[in-house]
């Protein structure tokens, strides 16, 4: 990179953190009253059928904050790959003058180029629209025009994201052809906030699975397993966290309805925050489940996740679901650290963190026991997945003590809950099935004309034609029943709670969020371990908050992926490697 | 007088299998398209079928038996959004607390 003149764009510094607890505004999760709620639940309920009522939530849309400017050391500004930078830290770059869009833009390109054909995080690269924008966007700054907070960052969309031009295909044969006319609100906010579309980023089909291709053959790798494809890169958001984790793109989006950004946050050593239900607009965003479809931000750590949810994030009046929400806080500010009396960062705000009582404990047994050699597609596919969850958890465990420790010195208490009462029926998996009917009805169409069109994902959209409408409405009740205990049992006690799964909050439309505690095996085989936190509605701000003191005090977060080594395995379907498949039953199985 | 009926887990592959088909076939789904039993294929009937019946033994029972009061628990697609909403009302309610 090469040193130039500074140029404006917004910019902003970071305001001088302030002395523990002194935070005028609380985050947005105590401006709400829980007290009498279950109580009054029957009453309100009945006072809310009647139109009695009142919308009590500013519609309006949140002031885009400016971009702050972050402090790099000289040295790493000179040694750094400009395609290793943070969004941050490339936009407070660029306005110093010590790197450029084209910059950014070529060296994220070269990395795709070298490593994409092994690691297949793309659908679809846009290269020369990228160089185009990036030219412009080198020029724009050069005038020393106020410019937009993205202003020239490359992003990558998940390919349900609508993009005006650009295919879209869900990696379904059923949108094969499918060119939008319209940008997804969401991609049209950061676009509009001056990013750039690196590419459209491989999924699971119809955002089922890790990424595959429609008929199952496994696409995308994990960027810290780039030599064994078993190794799940997590999903449904599959190629948008390998792009991010293996420096392709800086940042990128994904949908989240079963897990698919905090689970490849967790798999890749990202930070991923599913929002609210509601905070960011679904319009032009492939459905998969009206109720459960999330949309946000897979990112390198708390800050860049903060910066691309707040510009995601806002009403539209083409999604009901967006409007009447509270006014979205300042989530960039909230992930900066307090200073406690020594110097030391603290939480942002005082913090009690909920475990449940085996989070600290190994799986319990033995792994599952494999099925015989003549049990039924169904038994494998399900010992398949147990197995993988078994193995999971078993490497998970083990860095959450000292997570823990380390939430602790920063000032949060830690407190033991008890499981909610029915939370193991609830959140399983046949209430986590009443989601069904929701993929079988927007696309009855295309079950109607070939069922073939759904490839290796036909099973859930046929079982989702078999509940009832009696059942799927007893489902409907259960979600409101599990988020009345979320929010009475689970955070009459804490603030934000530590997670096993992400399937109870998705199912409620809470938020979560993931980012790395700590790393598991060695050289080769090392691997990142995430942490899950859930919080209250519209707790984004306290949970980026959580992640962005943790980050302030450990490092895992800036732990790269070596690159993949040239030689060493073969480019799939170029040289007889048999090609790894998914069963449509262990589509089935994943509860995406 | 008619047979009993029978209960969900006494009902056979084969009862299962017309259930399923009949259903797809109410709302104009055909999977005979489908092949009988490849497993090269991403999806044959075979493998789907046995998805439904393991699905139809476990998830409808497990649902249509958990019982909640209708006056506590209406039905609410938004759930996240309906609790805060309800606990902010309740808040600010006439002799609320908060």
């Amino acid at each position: 990179m090469s040193g130039r003149s500074p140029r404006g764009l917004g910019a902003s510094t970071d305001p001088a953190p302030p002395p523990f607890d002194r935070y005028p505004e609380p985050p947005l999760d105590r401006r709400l009253d829980r007290r009498d709620f279950l109580r009054r639940l029957g009453v309100l309920t009945s006072a809310a059928s009647a139109g009695a009522l009142a919308p009590v939530w500013d519609a309006r849309p949140a002031a885009a904050a400016p971009v702050p400017t972050v402090r790099i050391p000289r040295q790493r500004v000179q040694e750094t790959d400009p395609a290793d930078l943070t969004v941050l830290e490339a936009a407070s770059l660029m306005r110093e003058g010590g790197v450029s869009p084209l910059e950014i833009a070529r060296a994220c390109l070269s990395r795709i180029t070298a490593h994409d054909p092994l690691l297949r995080a793309f659908n679809r690269v846009e290269e020369e629209a990228l160089l185009e924008g990036a030219r412009a966007a080198t020029e724009a700054l050069g005038r020393g025009a106020q410019l937009p907070p993205l202003h020239g960052i490359p992003l990558a969309l998940k390919d349900n994201f609508f993009t005006a031009g650009v295919p879209t295909t869900a990696n379904s044969h059923i949108y094969r052809d499918f060119v939008p006319e319209y940008d997804a609100e969401a991609w049209r906010r950061l676009r509009g906030a001056g990013a750039l579309l690196v590419g459209k980023t491989q999924m699971g089909p119809l955002a089922t699975s890790r990424a595959t291709t429609p008929d199952g053959e496994v696409t995308t790798r994990n960027a810290w397993a780039p030599h064994d494809a078993r190794v799940s890169p997590g999903g449904s958001s599959s190629g948008s966290a390998t792009a991010v984790a293996a420096r392709l793109a800086p940042g990128a989006t994904g949908t989240q309805t079963g897990g698919s950004i905090t689970n490849p946050a967790d798999a890749q050593g990202l930070t991923g925050i599913k929002p609210t239900m509601g905070r960011v607009s679904l319009r032009g965003v492939i459905p998969l489940t009206y109720t459960r479809d999330h949309p946000g931000p897979l990112a390198r750590d708390a800050r860049d996740a903060a910066l691309l949810l707040s510009l995601m994030a806002g009403p539209d009046p083409a999604d009901p679901r967006t409007l009447g929400q509270p006014p979205l806080p300042d989530l960039l500010g909230a992930t900066l650290p307090a200073v406690g009396s020594g110097g030391s960062p603290r939480l942002r705000w005082p913090t009690r963190v909920g475990v449940f009582p085996d989070y600290l404990s190994p799986p319990a047994g033995p792994p599952p026991e494999p099925p015989g050699p003549d049990a039924d597609p169904e038994e494998q596919a399900a010992w398949r997945f147990r197995t993988e969850a078994w193995e999971r958890r078993r490497e998970a465990y083990a860095p959450r003590a000292e997570f823990l420790r380390t939430l602790g010195e920063l000032g949060a208490e830690v407190v033991e809950l008890p499981y909610p009462q029915d939370w193991s029926v609830l959140t399983g998996g046949d209430f986590n099935n009443a989601r069904l009917p929701e993929r079988s009805e927007p696309f009855l169409e295309h079950l109607r004309r070939d069922v073939r069109l759904f490839g290796v994902s036909l099973s859930p959209w046929i079982n989702g034609m078999l509940l009832s409408g009696t059942e799927y409405l007893t489902g409907q009740r259960a979600r409101l029943l599990l988020a009345s205990r979320i929010l009475d049992g689970i955070f009459g006690r804490c603030d934000v709670v530590a997670l096993e799964s992400p399937i109870p909050f998705d199912i409620v439309g809470l938020p979560l969020i993931s980012f790395p505690v700590g790393m598991t095996g060695s050289g080769p085989a090392a691997r990142p371990v995430g942490a899950l936190l859930g919080g209250m509605p519209w707790a984004e701000d306290r949970l980026l908050a959580v992640a962005g003191a943790y980050q302030a005090v450990t490092d895992w977060h800036r732990r790269r992926p070596p690159d993949p080594e040239s030689g060493v395995d073969p480019v799939p379907g170029r040289s007889g490697e048999a090609p790894l498949r998914l069963d449509v039953l262990d589509v089935l199985e994943s509860g995406e | 007088m008619p047979p009993p009926l029978p209960t969900f887990q006494e009902l056979s592959d084969a009862e299962l299998d017309a259930y399923v088909l009949a259903r797809l076939a109410l709302a104009g789904v055909d999977i005979s398209v489908l092949p009988e039993d490849d497993p090269e294929a991403p999806a044959d009937r075979r493998r789907i079928l046995a998805g439904a019946r393991r699905f139809l033994r476990s998830t409808p029972p497990a649902i249509a038996g958990f019982a909640m009061d209708p006056q506590e628990v209406p039905p609410a697609v938004y759930p996240a959004a309906q609790v805060h909403r309800m606990a902010e009302a309740a808040a600010t309610a006439p002799g609320g607390d908060g």
